[in-house]
């Protein structure tokens, strides 16, 4: 501990020059030199310095080891995302940021507020943290080095600046700055998250493996279902359904015994996406309605949801008319085009089939091609190409499906 | 006669081994293809992802 620097600090609080503080003590070059840390007092020169400050040493020391204590629990409560925990901390350490960037404590201290600002998501916090961070990582210490890089390595991921972020990923296997044990799971989710983002389901699944592991071992229990919901939506992307829905199941279970409403919807609109993937349309239905049941029409994903719910029942048959009627009182209030062409292909559906056909051929596929709604348009070319080909158009047929084949996914 | 009979029986096979090659052409789900989409391309509705 740099004592020297605790020293400096309550002389600052008490408006006292060097020539001050040290009369009668010792003298200002031997202070002077006592608050930079190149010299440790002795005992005695302390208890006179903090003294005439009205400062007790032993106290001033528990005082230290508090808040030496508080930034570790602060971190753990990041990485076991308690959230609440961490934001009521923050506050505090705030209190006493003068404290904190007076004494050794600073790097730790700077270092942690970065990891903060990323949970909550604040993109300016985090520029700043990163930039007071590049001036004091000259005297990071082999820990600090470590944990700075998964920071820096959360950081790059979150501004979406992926060669940076891959590139202190690949170093982080150096034996400069190896992750420290506390941040390995969170590394190996961080890894996943990237590659999921990216669609690399592959490699998403592999750190995910590792990720869930890891927090296993670390009875990391919430963390632990981040990872197995994107490890779930790999293996449903990488057709692996049997082994999606074992985790879906699972995590349907714990979300809500674990009261996590948000992951809890995450869940059903994904399981539900993958039902449809299988044909078990009946069963995303079900799943749909209970989302939907449990959302407000404000909240960005309840269209997605009433869509999806709109393009199930139509597969299976059921009854759609109140679903459309609220959709349309959401094309209302939104001037979406996208909206707008849902809504007119699921009334079209209710009457003619050559309409229908008609109006996703002038409409309806050029527009989601356009647009980058790839998926859907190659559902749509695939229905226009059996379509033609039911009709004889040979040559529009085969138009379509070299459409579908070209956007090369596999469909079920 | 018995060699002629031979010659268009190995015809037909080879006839029938081209015409499924045609019939394989149908529309039919591709499953050799991968998904490995990027940018601004939504290959199929994005997922609900846990919070980074």
């Amino acid at each position: 501990m740099n004592v020297g620097s605790i020293v400096k600090y309550y002389r600052m609080k008490n408006n006292l020059t060097q020539a001050e503080l040290c009369e009668g003590i010792c003298s200002i070059s031997h202070l002077s030199k006592i608050e930079s840390n190149k010299y440790v007092p002795h005992e005695e020169t302390l208890d006179e310095l903090f003294a005439r400050m009205n400062v007790e040493w032993n106290q001033e020391l528990d005082v230290y080891h508090t808040y030496r204590e508080k930034l570790e629990k602060f971190i753990t409560y990041s990485v076991y995302y308690d959230l609440k925990s961490m934001e009521v901390l923050y506050e505090e350490l705030e209190q006493k940021k003068d404290y904190l960037q007076s004494t050794d404590l600073v790097n730790r201290y700077e270092l942690y507020k970065l990891r903060f600002y990323l949970i909550q998501q604040d993109r300016q916090k985090a520029t700043q943290q990163m930039q007071i961070l590049s001036r004091l990582d000259q005297t990071f210490d082999e820990y600090e080095r470590g944990a700075a890089k998964v920071f820096y390595f959360i950081y790059y991921v979150f501004v979406q600046e992926e060669a940076k972020a891959r590139e202190i990923a690949g170093r982080l296997e150096d034996r400069n700055g190896r992750v420290p044990q506390l941040f390995e799971g969170e590394f190996y989710y961080q890894n996943a998250w990237l590659m999921q983002r990216n669609t690399e389901y592959g490699q998403s699944s592999y750190f995910a493996e590792l990720a869930i592991n890891q927090f296993q071992k670390d009875c990391n229990y919430l963390r632990l279902m981040h990872a197995q919901m994107l490890q779930a939506v790999n293996f449903a992307n990488r057709d692996l359904f049997l082994q999606a829905e074992e985790l879906f199941k699972t995590l349907l279970r714990n979300a809500r015994l674990m009261d996590e409403a948000s992951l809890y919807e995450g869940v059903l609109y994904n399981y539900s996406m993958l039902q449809n993937r299988r044909g078990h349309h009946n069963s995303a239905y079900m799943l749909l309605k209970e989302l939907k049941s449990l959302m407000t029409p404000e909240e960005p994903l309840y269209t997605s949801v009433l869509i999806h719910m709109l393009q199930t029942a139509s597969e299976e048959g059921l009854e759609m008319d109140h679903l459309l009627e609220e959709l349309e009182v959401l094309a209302r209030g939104k001037d979406d085009p996208y909206i707008a062409i849902q809504l007119t292909y699921f009334r079209k559906k209710k009457f003619s089939q050559h309409d229908l056909f008609d109006y996703c051929e002038q409409i309806a596929f050029p527009f989601l091609k356009e647009h980058g709604y790839i998926g859907e348009a190659r559902r749509f070319a695939w229905r226009l190409a059996n379509y033609h080909r039911s009709i004889g158009n040979f040559e529009k047929a085969d138009a379509y499906a070299i459409y579908f084949y070209e956007k090369g996914e596999k469909m079920t | 006669m018995k060699r002629k009979w031979y010659v268009a029986f190995l015809a037909v096979l080879f006839l029938a081994f081209v015409g499924a090659g045609n019939a394989s052409a149908a529309i039919q789900v591709n499953d050799e293809m991968s998904t490995f989409a990027k940018g601004n391309e939504n290959l199929h509705p994005p997922d609900v992802m846990p919070p980074q």
